[in-house]
């Protein structure tokens, strides 16, 4: 691989693991937030019985 | 910086990461068609405008962590506990990127992937604090007993950041030190300079959603084991 192999490696690899990691991110939140609208329903308005 | 859940916060958040798009997208455009390309390094030398921001904010976010584990110690408020661990998660992230980078630039120029370089050991042994610090977490199931050893190795830990910083100077080191600005171009320190402001715009919005995603989690402890 020449010096420009290496450059274009770098950038699709800086690109690559941050796009993943906010990808990553936003799943988690998404998944953490309706598990969390899942169980208020689950309890209903007066909390766990 | 807003870190409510409401919808208008919600939107603020969106925009930011629109803003950090386009930034990095100018930045990274910049640093490969518009800035020249170094004299003796030639083009892999560009890479340096993504690696030294990656290394800045892995630096940035442990420093958030140890402020923040330091009033987490002063105060005991678990808003202070969930912004270290949001902020140490990302600074892990950013130095196994540090660390990649350099071993992609390290090839052609040094004609190895690795060596074990004082930098280069250094910044390997500051992506193991931090991994520590996030495995010492699942260790704990009571939250103030994680949040307090957290803040412990949040502290102790950063002692590492000006180890990594110094170790081009401490030692001898083939990684080169700091460039002043006054002996580059300034075409050159502009796009860095940029390149530094929006990988900061990239964090904060990481910050922003970890965060909200740590308040979620608190949320769904507090509710019991069946929740989470």
């Amino acid at each position: 691989m020449n010096s420009l192999g290496f450059l274009v490696a770098g950038y699709v690899l800086t690109w690559s693991v941050l796009l993943w990691y906010v990808w990553r991110l936003e799943r988690r939140v998404r998944n953490a937030e309706r598990v969390l609208e899942l169980s208020a329903k689950v309890r209903g308005p007066e909390g766990p019985a | 910086m807003d870190f409510s859940g409401s919808s208008g916060g919600l939107g603020r958040i969106r925009g930011l990461g629109g803003l950090a798009l386009l930034a990095m997208v100018a930045g990274s455009l910049t640093a490969l068609w518009v800035v020249p390309a170094d004299a003796l390094q030639g083009e892999v030398q560009r890479l340096m405008y993504v690696h030294v921001p990656s290394a800045w904010l892995a630096f940035f976010a442990f420093f958030v962590v140890f402020c923040m584990s330091v009033l987490y110690i002063v105060q005991r408020k678990p808003r202070w506990d969930l912004v270290a661990v949001s902020s140490a998660e990302i600074g892990v992230v950013f130095t196994a990127l540090t660390l990649a980078q350099g071993s992609l630039w390290g090839k052609p120029t040094w004609g190895v992937w690795w060596v074990w370089d004082p930098r280069l050991t250094t910044t390997a042994i500051l992506l193991m604090v931090y991994v520590g610090y996030l495995m010492v977490r699942s260790f704990a199931d009571d939250p103030e007993k994680r949040a307090r050893w957290s803040a412990v190795v949040g502290i102790v830990g950063f002692v590492q950041v000006p180890i990594v910083y110094l170790s081009v100077y401490w030692w001898r080191s083939i990684h080169q030190p700091p460039s002043s600005p006054r002996s580059a171009d300034p075409r050159i320190v502009a796009v860095l300079l940029f390149n530094v402001a929006a990988f900061t715009l990239v964090y904060a919005y990481m910050m922003a959603r970890r965060f909200r995603l740590a308040k979620t989690e608190q949320r769904l402890e507090e509710l019991g084991p069946d929740h989470e």
